[in-house]
């Protein structure tokens, strides 16, 4: 867990000293943007440091989608 | 105000042969195999059909709009909070592409070729090379990608003809042998993984630079040809060798290189085509986090294009490394069944609503 939160915090540092001179020119729209980026990596990022197992777009993807998915596949397999 | 990045319509057509070819000809045969058995090519060819449809609507549409992305043109048909609504799957499927191929590299490499070095590692250094390739924009992406793919495309027939000597014709045998349903279901795999991906070219389309009209149409068909005929051609390979097991190989371009025995001189060259096929996978990713910064820059309208690249790229790398937290099997589910019905709600539904619009709104233009 340590190792994980060390790197984020690392590439955290990366991506702010890259962007840092962008971000000051930016609108308001684009930070909210930027801001709106950087709240969902830091949900995913919690959640795969302490490997929470919070939802994510997989989980949402097949909550919607894969009955029918299995149904199609199902109904195109031949029985062996 | 800063031009628009442009390049070439033969270069607009490589990196859509990239795109195709990428990650599916590492992908593709294997699992396509175990659904269609001996009748996969059949199956390709079904699925390259309806990606040349959706092809001939993407160019009708770019005919129309030359100068807008997807997102923008769709804006201007349908009006902005419908875009919105449509571009809510579009994203999603995007990020679970983007983080998908460059996950399926990773496992390519610690399943085959470097079993002890940690997944993550490759993940990381993979995303970190990406978003720096997106970074550098448009025009250094598509200067540098036709290298690569001459080097994939000559490792692929180098290996492809070596291995002449382990065909044996009559693994082509029997041909479908339990009807149609299988090569249905392949079709429906192929298409899901790579044809209705063809949906994204939609918003690299106005980059192309105005030359012939016609050049542009004629280099796009030629890329899904010839990228039909490799996966086809990889596909038959694959059979040839490996006849009824060949469904059982996850990574069979590698499998093949594998056998490939020649005078007791030419041998072990699986690495030869394991970097091939890294390299192909890279650009489809670099492609396909070039064209997530995209939607994202035109949904928001920023002026900047380039400043969403990296968190964009970081929760990318943390979409990869949850997929695989799930485990290996239900991401190997996630991409052979939930895949193709995805694409087509995340990418064939906008199409049509868009495609429809432009087709009773004829007097909107750009």
């Amino acid at each position: 867990m340590v190792v994980k939160i060390l790197m984020l915090l690392l590439i955290y540092g990366a991506i702010w000293k890259a962007d840092l001179s962008k971000l000051k020119k930016l609108n308001s729209r684009g930070i909210t943007a930027y801001t709106s980026l950087l709240l969902l990596s830091v949900y995913l990022g919690i959640d795969y440091a302490w490997d929470l197992k919070w939802p994510f777009l997989e989980d949402a993807a097949s909550f919607f989608l894969s009955k029918t998915s299995q149904v199609i596949v199902k109904l195109l397999t031949v029985p062996s | 105000m800063k031009a628009r990045e442009q390049i070439s319509s033969g270069q607009m057509s490589v990196m859509f042969f990239c795109f195709m070819t990428g990650s599916s000809i590492i992908n593709i045969p294997g699992p396509l195999i175990g659904y269609a058995k001996n009748g996969a090519w059949l199956s390709l060819l079904i699925s390259m059909s309806i990606g040349t449809v959706l092809l001939a609507c993407l160019l009708y549409l770019y005919r129309r709009f030359p100068n807008l992305t997807f997102i923008e043109y769709s804006n201007a048909l349908v009006g902005k909070w419908i875009t919105v609504l449509l571009a809510i799957p579009f994203i999603s499927f995007q990020f679970h592409m983007a983080s998908g191929i460059v996950l399926d590299i990773g496992l390519f490499m610690t399943t085959s070729m470097m079993r002890q070095t940690p997944l993550n590692l490759f993940i990381f250094l993979l995303f970190v090379v990406v978003a720096l390739t997106v970074r550098s924009g448009i025009e250094a992406m598509a200067r540098m990608f036709s290298v690569p793919i001459i080097t994939v495309l000559l490792s692929i027939i180098i290996i492809l003809v070596l291995s002449i000597p382990n065909y044996q014709l009559e693994h082509l045998l029997p041909f479908m042998p339990d009807g149609i349903k299988p090569i249905v279901l392949g079709a429906y795999f192929s298409y899901g993984f790579p044809y209705v991906e063809i949906v994204l070219m939609a918003m690299l389309l106005p980059f192309a630079r105005r030359e012939k009209p016609t050049n542009l149409s004629k280099g796009m068909y030629v890329a899904l040809l010839v990228n039909g005929f490799f996966l086809i051609a990889v596909t038959l390979c694959t059979i040839l060798v490996f006849g009824p097991m060949a469904g059982e190989r996850l990574y069979s371009m590698f499998e093949v290189a594998r056998t490939v025995d020649l005078l007791e001189v030419i041998q072990r060259i699986e690495s030869l085509i394991g970097i091939s096929l890294i390299l192909a996978s890279f650009m489809k990713a670099s492609i396909t986090l070039f064209i997530l910064n995209l939607t994202f820059t035109k949904l928001f309208n920023l002026q900047d294009e380039r400043i969403l690249i990296f968190p964009l790229a970081l929760s990318c790398y943390l979409f990869s490394m949850m997929q695989i937290e799930q485990g290996q099997a239900t991401w190997v589910a996630s991409v052979t069944a939930l895949h193709p019905l995805w694409g087509t709600v995340a990418y064939l539904l906008p199409l049509l609503v868009v495609l429809g619009a432009a087709a009773f709104r004829k007097n909107v233009t750009q």
